[in-house]
């Protein structure tokens, strides 16, 4: 049965004889408190994995679930693989939402509140860290107004744009059901990069230590607006292209075309470098962070929300202005689109992992489970307890 | 995750009876030697034999990338005679208290200092590869280092030699094992990230697949699995290699809307289990080895 092969033989370690079973070998096993065998747990000796939450566990695969958030306030999260709805506490009446894959963040005009959907990923390279615990309604802090969240590995920013604020949260407290604030920015765009902050503020973009303190790295930005974070940097919308503040603490501008219609918002498929944003009535702008490129993809119809899958084949997924679901193939330009799925007076929320997209139908209490890869195909439409007008996928 | 027990340096070399001591850092005085993951926990333990005691932090069943330890342990390994890790930046939750260790003046053994590094790529980051014991030639690097690290620390290992052996017999059975899996079925289609070393040492690809999770297989279509079909008809393998929640949700559902028939199973990776094949490194690796050539060797 073996068969002879050409190829590089292990020949290196043939050299010894075998050593046959049966043979005794002596080893310890050693305790700090000399008792033998596997003791219980020791209550002084509690190991704490990094991402550790108190009730969370690690999974095999992403542990995605949708939560939402009803006008009057009734929250509920829907796990995506078991299929099972749960109702949270209900919060204030949401007149602005946001969301950073783990952390949903509603807004009044008066205050925040934040809801941990309990479940995110941790991307390490070579692997991933999926974990899930009990999702909760964390806390709520004063003032309100539209609301941007962006999360690194250990902090959390809060922006409020048009109060020009921001806050920086202790991500692992958050993640413990406390609000930590760690520093207080005068920005209205807020990204958290590393151990640093990336800052879109009236003097131009600013990299900021994790205390708040400029490190002097700036770059000229008129009218930040807009930011988010991809693998190749932190990236803050401008009124004439984009800033990206790469790993090394490079900064660089990605101009638009003279007289372009800027994007004032990006989204995309958690850490991916290529994310889209609506160009006005046009269609979307797809922004390289890595090459530094911008590229406008025009649409039949106005969009009123588009994210970016920066796939291989490049699948952009929107909702125009007719409430139909539009799936773009970058690659090869083809255009799926849906018949009208969702109410176009309502604001469509719309978020994506890398296989599914999920639409909110905000007139029919459900969300539509969009099959990007396969033409625009409605996979699932998933009832929800109440009509959802704040929304998060979680577990990105 | 399971929370750590202290006691976690059992280890049994395949059908080879152990004399196990039970011991306490105060009633022994023989030198201390701390280990980060339980696959070098088993096999310091074979090579140290009477030599030392051994401590191995991260316990059975563990991520060796984010267990933690607790502030004991972690102060009894700055008390080591001698601290053995893996290195290539696998032991991630436990890489501060090593080198506070180091800091103290505890030499540290790197088993990666030792060996032929590969290194991982994907579209947009690369590193080492640190998971370098699926292959049992680069092991032997790592004990033959082993063994004098351990003697500048001042420990007598009394096995070194037939662990070396054991290695030797190890690698001989793999290669006969593989070279029964004819060339064409050399591939392994594995959303497993550790057997990179394994398949330079005895020639298998690797082929990384996009493998459907939950939400896809709750109503999939065939556009969803054309990459891992894809994968799968270009590797011609009747077996693929994952971790899953739901394996037989995913054959069943590649045979009813692409039409590729084949098995699923899983491997042992980066921990020792508590009982069973895997609860040493040479009966984790031959499980593997057996894994492999069978899943590889059905009719298609």
């Amino acid at each position: 049965m073996n068969e002879p092969t050409t190829r590089r033989a292990p020949a290196r370690l043939l050299t010894t004889t075998a050593i046959a079973a049966g043979l005794a070998i002596g080893l310890t096993a050693c305790s700090t408190s000399g008792s033998t065998g596997p003791a219980a747990d020791d209550p002084t000796g509690t190991a704490k994995p990094h991402g550790y939450v108190e009730g969370a566990s690690e999974a095999q695969e992403p542990q995605v679930r949708l939560l939402a958030v009803s006008a009057t306030g009734e929250t509920a999260v829907h796990d995506l693989l078991g299929g099972e709805t749960t109702d949270l506490d209900r919060v204030d009446a949401p007149e602005h939402s946001a969301t950073d894959g783990r952390f949903l963040v509603t807004s009044t005009d008066e205050r925040t509140t934040i809801v941990d959907g309990g479940a995110w990923t941790v991307d390490h390279g070579d692997h991933t860290h999926y974990y899930a615990a009990e999702p909760r309604v964390v806390d709520t802090i004063e003032g309100g107004g539209p609301v941007e969240v962006h999360s690194s590995e250990t902090m959390t920013t809060i922006t409020w744009p048009e109060r020009g604020e921001a806050v920086v949260l202790d991500r692992a407290a958050l993640g413990q059901g406390s609000v930590e604030e760690t520093a207080r920015v005068d920005a209205t765009v807020l990204l958290p990069f590393g151990e640093q902050l990336v800052a879109g503020t009236a003097d131009g973009v600013r990299v900021l230590d994790g205390e708040g303190t400029p490190t002097g790295t700036e770059q000229a930005c008129a009218d930040p607006a807009g930011g988010i974070v991809t693998r190749a940097g932190a990236v803050v919308g401008c009124a004439d292209g984009a800033v990206v503040v790469d790993e090394a603490g490079e900064t660089s501008t990605v101009a638009l075309p003279a007289g372009a219609e800027r994007p004032t918002a990006f989204s995309a498929r958690a850490g991916r470098p290529t994310v889209a944003g609506i160009a006005g009535d046009r269609g979307f702008w797809l922004l390289d962070s890595r090459e530094g490129d911008w590229r406008l993809v025009e649409t039949d119809r106005p969009l009123r929300a588009v994210t970016a899958v920066d796939d291989e084949d490049e699948h952009v997924v929107a909702v125009d202005d007719r409430g139909r679901v539009v799936v773009v193939t970058a690659s090869t330009g083809a255009v799926a689109t849906t018949d009208p799925l969702v109410d176009p007076d309502e604001q469509p929320l719309l978020q994506l992992d890398a296989q599914r997209g999920y639409v909110t139908d905000a007139s029919g209490a459900r969300v539509h489970e969009v099959d990007f890869a396969d033409g625009a195909r409605i996979a699932r439409s998933i009832d929800l307890p109440a009509a959802p007008v704040a929304f998060a996928e979680v577990g990105l | 995750m399971r929370r750590t027990r202290i006691v976690t340096a059992l280890a049994l070399a395949a059908g080879i009876v152990a004399a196990t001591a039970g011991c306490s850092s105060a009633g022994s005085d023989r030198p201390l030697v701390a280990v980060t993951t339980n696959i070098l926990g088993d096999v310091v333990s074979e090579v140290v034999g009477e030599g030392a005691d051994v401590m191995v932090l991260m316990p059975p069943g563990a991520d060796p990338h984010s267990f933690e330890v607790s502030a004991q342990e972690a102060a009894r390994l700055r008390a080591a005679d001698l601290v053995v890790e893996n290195g290539l930046g696998l032991e991630e939750g436990v890489a501060r208290h090593v080198e506070a260790a180091a800091s103290d003046g505890v030499p540290v053994f790197t088993a990666g200092d030792h060996v032929d590094a590969l290194e991982w790529t994907t579209e947009d980051d690369s590193g080492p590869d640190p998971h370098l014991w699926t292959d049992p030639a680069r092991m032997v690097d790592v004990v033959e280092a082993l063994d004098g690290a351990l003697r500048d620390a001042g420990v007598e290992p009394d096995g070194t030699d037939a662990y070396l052996d054991e290695l030797g017999t190890l690698d001989t059975e793999m290669s006969d094992a593989f070279d029964a899996v004819p060339d064409d079925r050399r591939a392994l289609v594995t959303n497993h990230h550790v057997f990179g070393y394994l398949a330079d040492r005895y020639d298998f690809r690797v082929v990384g697949a996009v493998i459907p999770s939950g939400t896809t297989l709750a109503s999939p279509s065939a556009a969803d699995l054309r990459d891992l079909a894809g994968a799968i008809d270009e590797a011609g393998v009747p077996t693929i290699f994952a971790d899953l929640s739901q394996p037989a949700r995913l054959a069943e559902v590649l045979a009813d809307e692409v039409d590729v028939h084949v098995e699923i199973r899983s491997l042992a990776t980066e921990s020792l289990t508590e009982d069973g094949p895997a609860s040493t490194y040479l009966g984790m690796m031959r499980s593997n080895t057996t894994a492999i050539v069978d899943g590889l060797s059905i009719s298609n």
